[in-house]
């Protein structure tokens, strides 16, 4: 008898696995065009209410200093005055932040003033080569991973390639010339600061548009912050950044906008400069913004975009040029973004990496650590001119790699410990040995700032002598069986240094610990992994660290190091979740710190950067590493750098060549080499230096 | 056994005599050492645990000496299985290469060590490597700086030998297996016909680059050029003695094109000041094996000797052996037994309990544990403890089948009715039965554990980089196979010493086994 039971169980179990067959929520379109304007009016709200809570904080403070001041004895004077300066300047802000009004709003043209000096930038250089050619596709450096997001903002935005597809290719109102370091036009055509310098008026460029055509309108501007501080998206550090860097944004008519800062800054229209947002791209902007956005990339102002079928998950994204890009003839822009197609393939493998570049399917890598420029790339495609290598030393600021010493830790917080730690500390043989001698010992912790680095600051030098003095004066005179110092009471001069364990870092840490007993210190080495290590570090519990913050130009940054109130919290708890590492409290920091952040112009930050760079080199928190002057290229024949009179080979103010897009692709030679590969004809050897931006090479001290 | 129990007497009278006169005996030491260093294994600067260790070795020592008087003439069963052990060649030969290597692991200091053997310095004899403390540089003249800084034996070697001032012995590879990093190393560029030839040719010459140096030994580069087909050709590079770059050149093709020099005094006094003009390549870390500089089988990409780097490697296992087998056989062999004889809701509680915890993932735990660890705590005792938590539960279902088999005999019924105590039962009737089973898995017991250990520090989870581990070093050659030695040394290292341990294994497996001849179908 032919059973029905086995043929019903598949129907109900395949009906049952279909019901899960829905279409989802996210397919179902939302048209949320209106929200913008409802928005508005309840954001203007939120800043005001929260404007008057600082305004409030800080008269409650300034009143209690006021009543300290009263009663204060003449040596704590000095420090009580320059406290209630700073506040009395804060005060100032919030009472001209609360007389602006609405912080999003609307005016009418006509109210823009007529006596304002309009600039327009175009007195800088040109930038790249007039000679380069449109066209050819570009396979650029692998990506380890593949990007969780295609979105600008939200969770998971802030990873490693976000640059290469936004930050690198999106012009905002203005920006910065990477030779000059002066404000150059970029969606505004011309801009002038008002005679109080805290409005910048922004002219948009009427050719400005979109990449799919629609043209920039100033109220875009206003979509730009709305998508970001509204409730629907987590986004904590932009919603702080737009709520205290920014006073008032007015939208006057179409074309212009004013955006206005609660001080004025030095270069401020750079820092008054932001971008907009298409609002028909953002039409489905709601609180499920993260999902639905996930893998949309949107209309850009820039010269790149990435079509949706473009972005094969897990295994590349393509970079495709804007055909009719409106700044494509626009000074500062025309020779530049020349490739019309950029192809970032994953390759999770470094070594794999570089094969895939000498196998000629990767167009260009970067060859900057030494074993790559010394020996993977001594190789026969490099000698018979196939691939050509560059060295160009860059004039950005370089990364500060060394050891923080946190110096709420016992034995560090004794400043000769610290002292004797800078000079025990052997890196220049890390230099010899791991580095190859190419790198040269970081100066400072801000070093490559230009005018704003103290160049009478270097590093100390590796000296037993001096390391062993300052530890004497330190108590730790007796030496115990084991070569390491010791006090009279048994403490062991023996710190550890936390960081994350990279093969790299084991070696660089393994030769300090090994020199350093010279000195009788020993270094224990704690290393974790990244993630284990980045968390003790945030929650303030390592001794010492080895690691290094990103840094960018124009202006050295110190706040977020060094400021009081993010070393210890109101009870004098250490503060958890801060980048000041140090556990650094000083009233005379913060105040040249708040100085820094809070300067008029060019010149206080220069001296008021002097004074906090004295003091960190005076109290030797921070034990300089090394520094990489230059960044070397290896890339196929066919790939041309410009060689120009304004620009040779790159603009210095880079971290690496390929992110201002100078470079382009000549097909005419790219047949050639591989015809040339073919029958076995070689071309000379290729090695070029570019030392025209090379600053001197910095001596180490002998104090 | 009266062999072993003299061994294990000579080791307790070894640590005791090293204690008592203040030496550092090779692997002897390590029981004050340990007790020293660990916080709780010490109760004001007394070494109990120290003491401990010898009183316990001495006890085994007698046991085993005396072992024949106490128990008896070994059973004549036993005494086949060992002959018959015996004449399997293959197993007993990789025993008598194993127990040589346990041998080897054993000498430490003498034969792989950066500290000397022996110093005669102006008439005067020292003994720095069985000595506890440091020496420092002002024991042997040096005033500077460095008087109070460890010596650096190979550069005392080497002054002494100059000066005639004394000898220094060092042990037979004057290199320790951690924490000494090497300078690098170099070799001499041939030249032939004008035209020099090295380790990296086109067919015309050495392509690379090339440098002449102040000093051999500590690579410390005069200029640097670069080379083609056999020539200079390109930018060199110049170096004085403090290492600031004060010279610039360029050649073309061996012609020198143009120079600059920014130091202080004369360019040509700084081209004179390196008296031989050999050039000579110089090989960053990871170095290959030059044997003239005394590298066997190179360096690591840390800079360490990989010969000096295997050798403690090896130590790190054998130690990580005779501490894991002894602690899981006698959980795994003790709670089997017990599952075994008792049966009932004893056998079924623990069977589960060893069930929930055989599902727990390993590799997670271990990585977990290894991140949460705090700096003071890492090294071998938490890894250690993590493969012995997972570890002992393999023993129990063979000890507890054995048990189970045992129990049902007559002999087990008649001790019961005699009156003999569980305990005795255990220990003393069905436990010398089952001991087959137990000699049988230890060989692949340790070879479970090697492997284990190589797998978790070949992660990165396993030991500190202060410990020499073979896994470590198998990652560091994978991540540079561009170096081949450093996979290949390691590779042969480990396939052999488990292969011996097979050997072994399976010599055992057929010498207990109860038939003449296994046929396996």
């Amino acid at each position: 008898m032919r059973s029905l039971a086995p043929w019903i169980c598949c129907l109900l179990a395949g009906a049952l696995a279909l019901t899960g067959c829905g279409r989802g929520p996210a397919a179902a379109s939302v048209d949320n065009s209106g929200a913008l304007k409802e928005f508005i009016p309840l954001y203007n709200e939120h800043v005001r209410q929260w404007i008057v809570t600082q305004h409030a904080a800080i008269t409650t403070r300034l009143a209690e200093l006021d009543a300290k001041l009263a009663d204060a004895a003449p040596e704590a004077r000095a420090a009580l005055d320059s406290e209630r300066a700073a506040l009395v300047r804060e005060d100032e802000k919030w009472v001209f932040r609360k007389a602006l009004g609405n912080f999003l709003d609307y005016a009418d043209p006509a109210s823009i003033p007529a006596d304002l000096t309009w600039e327009d930038g175009m007195q800088e250089p040109e930038i790249g080569d007039p000679r380069a050619l449109k066209g050819g596709v570009f396979r650029t450096i692998p990506m380890v991973s593949f990007p969780p997001t295609m979105r600008p903002f939200g969770p998971n935005s802030n990873h490693g390639y976000r640059s290469q597809f936004y930050d690198e290719i999106n012009l905002s109102m203005v920006g910065m010339h990477p030779a000059t370091g002066k404000v150059i036009p970029g969606l505004a055509k011309r801009w002038a600061v008002s005679s109080d310098g805290r409005t910048v008026f922004f002219e948009i460029d009427p050719d400005a548009t979109y990449s799919d055509g629609v043209p920039i309108t100033a109220e875009d501007f206003l979509m730009y912050i709305y998508i970001r501080v509204s409730d629907f998206v987590s986004a904590p550090f932009e919603k702080e950044y737009i709520r205290d860097q920014f006073a008032k944004f007015t939208v006057l008519g179409d074309r212009h906008l004013a955006v206005t800062l609660p001080e004025a800054k030095p270069l401020t229209p750079y820092f008054a400069s932001v971008s907009p947002a298409p609002p028909h791209f953002y039409k489905e902007y709601g609180p499920d913004f993260a999902e639905r956005y996930q893998w949309r990339f949107p209309p850009t102002t820039g010269a790149y975009i990435v079509r949706d079928e473009d972005i094969v998950k897990g295994v590349s994204i393509t970079q495709t040029r804007v055909e009719n890009w409106w700044a494509r003839d626009k000074k500062f822009y025309r020779h530049r973004f020349n490739v019309n197609k950029i192809v970032s393939r994953v390759v999770r493998d470094e070594a794999k990496g570089f094969e895939l570049f000498r196998a000629g399917e990767i167009d260009a890598t970067i060859l900057t650590r030494p074993e790559n420029w010394h020996e993977k790339s001594e190789i026969p495609p490099v000698f018979d001119g196939y691939i050509e290598r560059h060295m160009f030393y860059t004039r950005y600021p370089r990364i500060p790699y060394g050891l923080y010493l946190n110096v709420s830790k016992g034995l560090l917080a004794d400043r000769n410990v610290r002292l004797g730690i800078s000079h025990a500390m052997n890196f220049r043989r890390v230099i010899e040995l791991v580095h190859r001698g190419d790198y040269a010992r970081l100066s400072q912790f801000s070093a490559g700032y230009g005018e704003f680095t103290d160049p009478n600051i270097t590093a100390r030098p590796f000296s037993v002598k001096q390391a062993r003095d300052y530890f004497a004066l330190a108590g730790f005179t007796e030496q115990g069986p084991d070569g390491i110092l010791r006090r009279a009471d048994g403490t062991r001069l023996s710190i550890s240094v936390t960081y994350n364990a990279q093969p790299i870092f084991d070696r660089i840490m393994a030769i300090l610990q090994e020199e350093s007993r010279k000195a009788g210190f020993e270094l224990r080495l704690d290393n974790l992994e990244s993630t284990v290590s980045y968390r003790k570090v945030m929650q303030k519990q390592h001794e010492m660290t080895f690691t290094a913050w990103g840094v960018g130009p124009p202006f050295p940054d110190y706040h977020q190091f060094l400021h009081s109130s993010n070393a210890r919290d109101e009870r004098g708890n250490l503060k958890p979740q801060t980048n000041n590492i140090f556990s650094y409290s000083n009233p005379e920091m913060d105040a040249l710190v708040e100085r820094v952040r809070s300067a008029r112009d060019t010149a206080e930050v220069k001296d008021a950067s002097w004074k906090v760079q004295e003091i960190i080199d005076d109290e030797a928190i921070f034990v300089p590493g090394f520094s990489m002057d230059f960044v070397r290229v290896g890339s196929w024949r066919w790939v041309r750098w410009p060689d120009s009179e304004t620009t040779r080979f790159c603009p210095p103010i880079i971290s690496d060549p390929f992110e201002v897009h100078v470079h382009w692709i000549d097909p005419a030679i790219e047949e050639q080499t591989r015809a040339a590969m073919r029958k076995g004809e070689t071309f000379p050897e290729v090695m070029a230096i570019h030392d025209d931006y090379r600053e001197g090479s910095t001596p180490e001290s002998n104090e | 056994m009266r062999k072993l129990g003299v061994i294990l007497l000579l080791l307790a009278i070894a640590a005791t005599l090293g204690e008592v006169f203040g030496l550092a005996l090779p692997t002897v030491q390590w029981f004050f050492q340990t007790s020293r260093d660990v916080g709780f294994l010490h109760a004001w600067s007394f070494p109990w645990f120290g003491w401990f260790c010898v009183a316990v070795l001495l006890i085994l020592g007698l046991l085993a000496l005396f072992n024949e008087k106490l128990h008896g003439p070994v059973s004549p069963a036993t005494r086949r299985r060992v002959q018959r052990f015996k004449g399997i060649k293959r197993g007993y030969y990789s025993l008598l290469v194993l127990l040589f290597l346990v041998g080897l692991a054993g000498l430490d200091q003498i034969i792989v060590g950066n500290r000397a053997l022996a110093v005669n310095y102006k008439g005067e004899w020292f003994f720095p490597a069985f000595s506890r403390e440091t020496f420092t540089a002002s024991r042997f003249g040096e005033s500077g700086e460095m008087a109070r800084s460890a010596v650096d034996f190979r550069a005392l070697q080497a002054s002494l030998k100059k000066s005639g001032e004394g000898r220094v012995i060092m042990p037979l590879i004057p290199f320790a297996s951690t924490g000494d990093t090497l300078p690098p190393r170099s070799r001499s560029l041939e030249e032939r016909d004008g035209r020099h030839y090295g380790s990296n040719n086109t067919e015309r010459g050495y392509s690379g680059l090339a440098s002449r140096l102040y000093d051999v030994p500590t690579a410390e580069q005069q200029i640097r050029y670069r080379f083609r087909d056999g020539l200079p050709d390109g930018p060199a590079q110049g170096w004085d003695r403090d290492g600031t770059a004060v010279y610039r050149a360029s050649y073309s093709k061996g012609q020198l094109l143009s120079d600059n020099f920014t130091g202080a005094g004369s360019k040509e006094d700084f081209l004179a000041s390196v008296a031989t003009k050999e050039l000579r390549q110089v090989f960053y870390h990871p170095a290959p094996p030059l044997p003239a500089q005394g590298s066997w089988l190179g360096t690591t990409s840390q800079g360490y000797d990989v010969l000096a780097y295997l050798f403690g490697g090896l130590q790190v296992n054998i130690k990580a052996a005779i501490i894991f087998i002894p602690i899981v056989y006698l959980i795994g062999v003790s709670i089997g037994l017990l599952m075994g004889f008792f049966g009932g809701t004893f056998d079924i509680v623990v069977q589960r309990l060893i069930e929930i915890f055989s599902n727990v993932p390993f590799l997670f735990i271990v990585i977990i544990i290894s991140s949460s660890v705090p700096e003071a705590y890492k090294g071998l005792p938490v890894i250690l403890g993590i493969l012995v938590a997972f570890g002992w539960m393999g023993m129990t279902y063979l000890m507890r089948t054995a048990a189970l088999k045992e129990k049902s005999r007559e002999y087990i019924a008649s001790a019961r009715v005699i009156g003999a105590s569980t305990p005795r039962i255990l220990f003393r009737h069905i436990l010398p039965n089952t001991m087959a089973i137990v000699v049988t898995i230890l060989p692949f017991s340790v070879e479970g554990l090697i492997s284990s250990l190589t797998a978790l520090d070949y992660l990165g989870f396993g030991l500190p980089p202060r410990d020499a581990t073979w896994g470590r070093l198998l990652n560091d050659g994978l991540s540079n196979l561009s170096a081949p030695w450093l996979v290949t040394s390691t590779f042969l290292v480990l396939v052999s010493v488990l292969v011996l341990i097979t050997f072994v294994g399976e010599a055992v497996r057929e010498a207990f086994d109860p038939k003449k001849f296994t046929f396996y179908r």
